[in-house]
């Protein structure tokens, strides 16, 4: 039968998803309500959709999943994951959360499309630089977005902890990348970084207004992320929770 | 032709012997029985900013593992190196579930307590938020995590984290328990699993070998 396109329920209290029956593999992700005020920045949810390459040879069919809204006072989702963030992952009877946990997931479960190089070098700097994102600029940027949720850092301490973090994991994402020419961050393929740098350059430019004219190497492959589809339709924006424009 | 190759040159750990990021990699190193030769970085003296050390590590952070032409910042990108270039003593297993479970308890520690405990956070906190303040932020960090980790583990654990193998899951446990313990002051009966697993970690080659005062860079007592 021909493929669907990935399609989506809504999340309605009290009602269990129903569940596919067809032969393709179900995949549901949760995430937190876009712009609910406990909630963890929803950056990673971004990361974890069809697998990309309009490039490459095949007919590209990505992962389809199920995507799930999650509230943040939604108390279910504490047994699903206990540490209570998002993004998380049900594949059948297996239950992964943590985005870069995910991602490894997929990569051995569906590796057809590989993200990580077989070159011991390059897939540590693949994971070096979504380290720096998911530990040293991520968590540090929530804390700073928390903190000034809960009243307890004015919004220009606030800011400022976000614009510390991120340039400093920016400027160093750029000088392990000296010199580097290749379309995307560690070759002319999208890699692990690219799936953990879109969403915070994204993130960066959209919520904190930094000036990726400093950054050229990363402003160059933010860029060419916007023209891929896989990228597009990850969006925060173009979620199912998302809100919808004001009027 | 010539007779044998030089030996291949040992793997070099740029270190503090504090930092419980460089605390990880030396028990990974020790565990696959890598012998590696220790340069310490002292990041109370600001040598993590010397730039020969920022072309190593352009974050300023130990640990760095320098091996043969490889060079390699963050404990992560390291401990999962190691894992491909010294396939003895595996740290992951092939189980996709407990495999995912590791990284997930890894990513824990990584990206849920250590960063946000971090000494550059806690003397902002201190200065932005208030005096006393990064103490209760530091311990609800670490009581999140510690409790999250004591639930995910619960069923599985064994003689260590998942199960009677060390895996990847202990090797970032270990040095942030040790940390909790040590500098946080932080109650562990709340996580009884986890304080069983300090005490196991403890009384480990691997690990004891790893411990910060066992350093070349430790201050000597006395």
């Amino acid at each position: 039968s021909p493929s669907s396109p990935c399609s989506v329920l809504p999340l309605l209290s009290g009602v269990t998803a129903h569940s596919f029956t067809t032969s393709r593999q179900e995949l549901v992700l949760l995430r937190v309500g876009h712009g609910s005020d406990e909630a963890r920045p929803v950056q990673r949810g971004d990361q974890l959709l069809l697998l990309p390459g309009p490039h490459r040879p095949q007919p590209q069919r990505g992962v389809e999943y199920e995507y799930r809204a999650v509230e943040w006072n939604d108390t279910d989702y504490e047994k699903i994951n206990p540490i209570k963030y998002v993004p998380a992952l049900q594949d059948g009877d297996i239950l992964v959360s943590d985005s870069l946990a995910i991602i490894l997931y997929l990569e051995d479960k569906y590796p057809q499309h590989l993200l990580l190089p077989q070159d011991l070098k390059r897939k540590a700097l693949n994971l070096q630089i979504a380290s720096i994102v998911c530990s040293s600029i991520q968590p540090l940027q929530c804390y700073a977005v928390i903190g000034l949720i809960k009243g307890k850092l004015g919004p220009d301490e606030s800011l400022q902890i976000v614009h510390h973090y991120i340039d400093k994991g920016f400027r160093a994402i750029e000088k392990l990348l000296e010199g580097c020419d290749s379309k995307f961050a560690t070759g002319d393929e999208v890699q692990l970084a690219d799936v953990f740098l879109a969403p915070q350059i994204h993130a960066g430019v959209t919520r904190f207004d930094i000036d990726m004219s400093k950054y050229p190497h990363l402003e160059r492959f933010y860029k060419a992320y916007m023209e891929i589809p896989a990228f597009q339709a990850a969006r925060p924006e173009n979620q199912p929770d998302a809100p919808s424009p004001p009027q | 032709m010539a007779s044998a190759e030089a030996p291949a040159a040992r793997p070099i750990l740029y270190s503090y012997w504090r930092s419980s990021c460089s605390h990880r990699v030396r028990i990974a190193l020790n565990l696959k029985g890598i012998d590696y030769e220790y340069r310490a970085v002292n990041l109370l003296k600001g040598e993590q900013s010397d730039p020969e050390f920022m072309k190593l590590n352009p974050m300023k952070f130990v640990p760095a593992l320098v091996d043969g032409d490889a060079v390699i910042g963050d404990s992560y990108a390291i401990a999962l190196y190691l894992e491909d270039k010294y396939p003895q003593r595996p740290l992951l297993p092939q189980d996709l579930k407990k495999k995912a479970l590791n990284i997930q308890i890894a990513s824990i520690v990584c990206s849920g307590i250590q960063p946000l405990h971090n000494l550059t956070l806690v003397r902002f906190i201190e200065q932005k938020v208030g005096t006393g303040e990064s103490i209760p932020w530091v311990q609800q960090q670490i009581d999140r995590g510690f409790t999250a980790v004591e639930n995910m583990i619960k069923g599985c654990a064994g003689k260590f984290a998942m199960g009677d193998e060390v895996q990847l899951a202990d090797v970032f446990l270990a040095p942030q328990i040790f940390a909790a313990v040590t500098r946080y002051q932080t109650d562990m009966s709340n996580y009884p699993t986890l304080a069983r697993l300090h005490g196991q970690y403890m009384t480990h080659p691997a690990f004891e070998a790893a411990l910060p005062d066992r350093q070349p860079d430790a201050p000597s007592s006395g």
